[in-house]
């Protein structure tokens, strides 16, 4: 598989009124051509930001990428571009669908407009042409009568509507790459299926890469190819959808994975649930993140933080370390 | 849509009936009869000549549903100091004067202000948002005679480039024009930043960034039109407000506006001039406002969709 | 890397790290933290106290009421050693007018603002809190009254109550003055009621009085203080206009917008006699505002610009 986009070294922090929040720590991962690479993280861990880093939409005033950051593109790095190259690629190559679609349509503006503008900003074609890209763009994401739609605005529209409204926009120019940030977590739970679907479908077609973006875990499973797991501004783990699943290496993956409601559990069993909040991303982190919460652990986890082996970076992993059984507890039900 | 601008004219009329009552009976709780207010020392059968001519000895209510009447009839009633003097006429003589200034100023003073509002908030804590700010922050704080004061002493006094007082030309409009737009220069560069700030951090500029559009096309596209929605309200009371005259500068500047006539008016205790600009100034007022609802409905597609469902 | 490293122990979640981060503060020590550290809030304050101090120190050191009586033959002076801001068209010291004037000036800017604010977050929380028909009739009247242009009350109502003192002009400042604070006050309570927190207290069986006096009040009274701040220059101005028409504090009293007015005409000649008073009007409104803006900053950091 060839790499489509490379995240090297990203690092970002937010000056805030408390003080310096460091929400990415330097972060490398590949992405991947025609994959569904999944992130994967509880509220805060960076996740987002990530996201939005690699189409430098972060506030300029208040975030600041570090210097030895990259995103590498075509041999490119977007992080340095100059604007007018970047904005060839953003909404083109590279776009973007995000969590609250009613937030995220400009609501002065027509849906069909929206749509247009996005098509004319890329390719030279003029109104007609741009209001039949976008009819079939409506069509594309399944939405009932195209031509109706393109008049009407947003808050006309239902949640559903609106976040396929939404990825309309963003395939308007048949990107390579398309992040999805929380896409489906706004919506009810059976319109976040269909939306999920739909993507996957349209992945299919055409054959571009999701960088899909979420929180929950139990989503992923039959929807990514690779999942990678964010806790405070770093990759813990990564791995296939089928390795981190069956066998995860980190004991938050495990704790992730054991707090997921399954088929197949006893009856009134409890659910399990993580104690303790992620820590503050002010500090400065010696150690692993994790450690305050983790069930496994131990002296050395509070001093230094592991090097990754095998797509994880935990201490266990270390030959020194005992042998424990990350699920138990949760298999003994 | 229809059915709105009706209950809003309804609305309109009922505010105007108010106003006109509460203005009139407030004028004849005034203690004594107005002729006496005026002159003091006439022979009492020219004053009960008077009372008749105007319907003073009638009761209150009588003369309350007169005036409503006439009113209807279009007719605005006239002075009591100078017989023969209708307020339509001096409204008609007196407020292009204020209109011409004030309309100026206010174009000047509103696309300068909107222009600094938008300049700022896109140079958010940068150099041209604090001098923006600390400009907007002087022209509302400086009292307008202190402005007009200076403005004589510099270039008419100092260096005589515009005359001081007076209406006999374009050279004389200078000063007070200069004068009156600084309050709405003010005022709107505050409003229009704060207004764009709102729609700068708004979801769906991120969104047109993220599509690729090009910067000067989310600044025209996307945030201008938003952030203007806002003023429209405040820009049609403003515009309202011309007519009525900006009642320091036209004195100070000796123009025949409006507002300096409202001022001598009072002064004169001319009541039913009183009564009858502040009916149409008034009126004026209500209108800007029932148009700032309807063009507000017309531009925004959320309040449209609303009002039709 | 030793082997007593590699120990199981397990986390405890709350580490002395996190409870470290995570200081609790109250909500008003919160807000006067901000405040402290908005430097340009701060010197408008020690501005506003230092005004304060001087029109009510002023007429005492300057040796009040002797400098108050009009003396022929030091009439229009200059600023000198002994008239700090020269003497004015009857030879009265001017400082001591600034002072006095400034008295007036600020007592009408917090008055008003004061009587504005008790009647609106009156009428505006008992609308909120009756709700349904009877606030609608309330707020429909509330839209009547504010629909008069504002300075078109004031002047009607100097003209027909026809006395010039100060309380007359209040009265006419605040007669339709209220409105708006009624409904930033009425919206603001509507809002919070309408909260998720409001809607948990009533789950959690809280009495309604408790909600009231916990809740509303607090979380309304950081929105009438902005307000406050921000009325008071309106009214200190509104005064200068109405003694600047004529309309306003008559002689002996008098008030920086008289003070101005008297010295309009005579400004080629004798600029410092208007712009002593002006320069009052213009840094107290100066100080007011920016102390309301940093307030808001402060007391609701989401609304920070």
């Amino acid at each position: 598989m060839r790499e489509l986009l490379t995240v090297k070294n990203l690092s970002v922090t937010f000056s805030a009124y408390h003080g310096e929040v460091k929400a990415v720590r330097d972060v490398s991962f590949p992405v991947y051509e025609g994959e569904t690479l999944a992130m994967v993280g509880e509220s805060g861990c960076g996740k987002s930001v990530t996201a939005k880093a690699i189409l430098r939409l972060l506030d300029h005033s208040s975030a600041k990428v570090s210097s030895a950051s990259a995103v590498l593109y075509k041999g490119k790095n977007l992080l340095t571009l100059p604007k007018r190259e970047l904005n060839r690629i953003r909404g083109s190559e590279i776009s973007m669908v995000f969590q609250d679609a009613m937030a995220s349509l400009n609501p002065t503006m027509t849906v069909g407009n929206q749509i247009m503008e996005t098509v004319r900003a890329h390719q030279a074609v003029g109104k007609r042409e741009a209001a039949k890209k976008a009819c079939e763009l409506l069509a594309l994401v399944e939405l009932p009568d195209p031509e109706g739609l393109l008049k009407r605005y947003p808050h006309e529209l239902s949640g559903g509507q609106r976040q396929r409204v939404m990825i309309a926009m963003a395939l308007s120019c048949d990107p390579k790459l398309l992040i999805a940030d929380e896409p489906t977590t706004a919506l009810d739970v059976t319109v976040q299926a269909q939306i999920l679907g739909l993507l996957l479908k349209l992945q299919k077609k055409l054959n571009m890469s999701v960088l899909l973006i979420t929180h929950d875990l139990g989503l992923v499973a039959g929807v990514a190819d690779r999942v990678q797991v964010m806790y405070a501004g770093q990759i813990i783990e990564r791995g296939t959808t089928r390795e981190i699943f069956q066998a995860p290496k980190h004991p938050y993956t495990a704790a992730l994975l054991t707090a997921i409601p399954r088929r197949n559990m006893e009856r009134r069993q409890p659910l399990t649930a993580l104690p303790g909040t992620p820590p503050d991303l002010r500090l400065e982190l010696n150690g692993c993140p994790f450690a305050a919460r983790c069930r496994f652990a131990m002296p050395i986890c509070k001093k230094q933080m592991p090097e990754e082996t095998e797509g994880c970076r935990c201490w266990l992993r270390h030959p020194m370390a005992p042998k424990v059984d990350l699920m138990e507890g949760d298999r003994d039900a | 849509m229809l059915k709105y601008i009706f209950k809003r004219i309804a609305y309109m009329a009922l505010v105007m009936l108010t106003v006109t009552t509460i203005t009139f009976f407030l004028l004849h709780l005034i203690p004594g009869d107005p002729i006496t207010a005026m002159v003091q020392d006439l022979p009492e059968e020219t004053r009960q000549n008077y009372l008749a001519a105007y319907g003073f000895e009638q009761p209150l209510g009588k003369q309350y549903l007169l005036y409503l009447r006439q009113l209807l009839t279009g007719d605005l009633g006239q002075s009591l100091r100078y017989p023969g003097r209708k307020v339509a006429d001096i409204v008609a003589n007196y407020s292009p004067v204020s209109a011409l200034v004030g309309g100026i100023a206010l174009l000047i003073g509103v696309t300068l202000g909107l222009a600094c509002g938008v300049l700022a908030a896109l140079n958010r804590d940068r150099w041209p948002d604090r001098a923006v700010m600390v400009l907007a922050l002087l022209g509302t704080t400086i009292p307008t005679f202190v402005i007009a004061a200076l403005l004589q002493y510099a270039l008419s006094v100092t260096w005589p480039v515009f005359p001081t007082t007076g209406y006999k030309g374009a050279r004389y409009l200078v000063l007070p024009v200069v004068c009156m737009c600084v309050g709405p220069l003010a005022t709107y560069a505050r409003y229009m930043r704060s207004s764009m700030l709102d729609v700068v951090n708004a979801d769906y500029i991120l969104t047109a960034e993220a599509k690729g559009l090009s910067e000067g096309r989310i600044v025209m596209k996307h945030m201008l039109r938003n952030s203007l929605l806002p003023c429209v309200t405040m820009l049609c009371v403003s515009v309202a407000g011309i007519f009525a005259g900006s009642f320091i500068v036209e004195s100070i500047f000796a123009l025949p506006g409006l507002g300096r006539y409202f001022i001598s008016a009072i002064s004169d205790r001319d009541y039913f001039v009183v009564l009858g600009l502040n009916v149409v100034l008034t009126g004026v007022y209500v209108c800007a406002i029932l148009l700032s609802d309807i063009l507000l409905m017309l531009l925004d597609p959320r309040i449209r969709t609303g009002v039709k469902a | 890397m030793r082997a007593e490293d590699f120990i199981i122990e397990g986390g405890s979640p709350a580490s002395e790290q996190e409870l470290l981060a995570t200081k609790p503060v109250t909500y008003a020590r919160d807000a006067w933290n901000r405040f402290k550290k908005n430097k340009v809030a701060v010197a408008a304050a020690i501005l506003l106290l230092c005004l304060t101090l001087l029109v009510i120190v002023g007429p005492m050191v300057s040796d009040y009421p002797a400098a108050e009586r009009a003396n022929a033959r030091a009439r229009n002076l200059a600023p000198n050693a002994e008239h700090w801001f020269g003497t004015d068209s009857m030879g009265r010291d001017l400082f001591t007018r600034v002072c006095l004037g400034g008295r007036a000036s600020i007592l009408i800017g917090l008055a008003g603002a004061a009587i504005v604010i008790v009647l609106g977050s009156f009428y505006g929380g008992i609308a909120a809190l009756l709700g349904g028909r009877a606030d609608n009739l309330m707020m429909r009247t509330v839209d009547i009254l504010s629909s008069v242009p504002n300075l078109l009350v004031i002047l009607l109502i100097s003209v027909v109550i026809d006395s010039k003192s100060i309380a007359t002009m209040i009265f006419a400042m605040t007669v339709t003055g209220w409105c708006p604070t009624a409904r930033i006050v009425r919206s603001q309570m509507l809002r919070i009621s309408q909260s998720e927190y409001i809607m948990a207290a009533r789950l959690m069986d809280i009495a309604p009085i408790k909600i009231v006096l916990r809740h509303l009040i607090p979380n309304t009274m950081s929105v009438i203080l902005v307000d406050t701040t921000f009325r008071i220059p309106g009214f200190i101005f509104s005064e200068a206009f109405l003694s600047y028409v004529g309309l306003g504090v008559q002689p002996p009293q008098t008030s920086w917008g008289a003070l101005a007015a008297a010295a309009q005409s005579m400004f080629q000649f004798y600029p410092w006699q208007l712009l002593f008073p002006a320069g009052g009007i213009a840094l107290t409104m100066l100080a007011f505002t920016l102390l309301g803006d940093g307030l808001r900053d402060a007391l609701d950091p989401r609304l920070r610009r």
